[in-house]
């Protein structure tokens, strides 16, 4: 089955925070989950290095957007559980903004382009 | 960390078809993140967590264990670009030192509140005089109070790291030099009482106290703004 192009990675690099902040709004979340759930969303077309998430969810902790919390899963496993704070919110709202703006300006243009 | 009971099984069932010992294989990958500079024990715990996660799944999906294993361990990513992309976001951890900034300014404002209010009513002042330094102390509070709540609404947002350098040194400076001139300039051509010398340094203490303050609130909340729409 023909799945469409894979995102470039410049993209899928920018689209990072954006796409973690709107998982974690709907709720507490770990890095295995929130890859597996974008890749689900996105059809597989949004393919994160694993590994590099982290690094991503770690500078957004650092900025105070997300906490963190270690808990155990229902296999025993200790799992690193992320939710979102109140700045997290703001900068997820500036991000929406942002991204509907592009969006907004690209499919403009491509109506245009059919008139 | 092998704390996950069903990979546990699911590895002593693989183990018995072939000999690859994931155990094993794990163990040496964490030496090698290790050897790359990924710290120990935040990142390196939870990228084992999610490695021992996604085995897990391949194994469900019927791969052997050291099929599973690879395949994890080549969507981890390489050690060194790990490293890497950790590197960028431990610089400074500019929450916690935000949070620490602001408690270290409420500290110094509530001791300075407390101790000037307590020395106001101790000493022997005249009515006028004694309400002339709560209103001093009154002052600098509402003062940061505005800084606080209505400088940043009009303080642009400045990304450029000289240009905050420059504001947050002019905010000490400014508040210090204020207080140098006041002891060394002002105070000796004036020939106060007990009373009216504590006064005027309870008056001179605010621009001290809330210039640097200032300084401070209007630049962190440019540096909220500027991470918050720039952030990607």
């Amino acid at each position: 089955m023909y799945r469409g192009p894979m995102i470039r990675k410049e993209l899928v690099a920018a689209s990072a925070e954006p796409l973690i902040l709107s998982l974690l709004a709907k709720g507490e979340s770990y890095g295995y989950a929130i890859i597996q759930e974008v890749k689900a969303r996105s059809d597989g077309k949004l393919n994160w290095t694993d590994g590099m998430l982290y690094p991503v969810l770690h500078r957004m902790e650092n900025k105070g957007w997300i906490k963190a919390r270690w808990a155990e899963s229902e296999t025993g496993r200790k799992r690193k559980y992320y939710s979102l704070k109140k700045d997290g919110k703001t900068a997820m709202a500036k991000h929406h903004e942002q991204w509907s703006l592009v969006h907004g300006v690209l499919a403009g243009l491509q109506r245009e382009q059919y008139v | 960390m092998n704390n996950g009971r069903w990979f546990t099984a699911s590895w002593l069932a693989c183990k018995g078809n072939n000999m690859f010992d994931l155990e094993q294989a794990i163990a040496n990958w964490r030496r090698e993140m290790l050897a790359a500079g990924i710290q120990t024990p935040v990142p390196l715990e939870e990228l084992e967590s999610h490695l021992r996660e996604d085995v897990e799944q391949h194994l469900r999906e019927g791969l052997s264990a050291q099929q599973a294993f690879e395949t994890a361990v080549g969507r981890m990513g390489q050690a060194g670009s790990l490293k890497l992309e950790f590197k960028k976001g431990n610089g400074v951890d500019k929450a916690r030192l935000r949070r620490r900034g602001i408690f270290a300014f409420a500290l110094i404002f509530v001791f300075y509140a407390v101790t000037f209010v307590c020395i106001l009513l101790k000493n022997d002042l005249t009515f006028h005089e004694r309400w002339a330094g709560f209103a001093s102390v009154a002052t600098t509070l509402l003062s940061l109070y505005a800084a606080w709540q209505i400088l940043p609404r009009f303080f642009p947002v400045i990304t450029r790291k000289s240009v905050q350098s420059v504001i947050g040194l002019a905010g000490g400076i400014s508040g210090m030099g204020w207080l140098f001139v006041f002891v060394h300039l002002i105070l000796p051509r004036c020939d106060f009482t007990p009373g009216q010398l504590l006064v005027a340094l309870s008056w001179a203490l605010v621009p001290t106290l809330v210039l640097p303050a200032a300084a401070f609130l209007a630049l962190d909340k440019s540096e909220r703004q500027a991470s918050a729409s720039t952030s990607s």
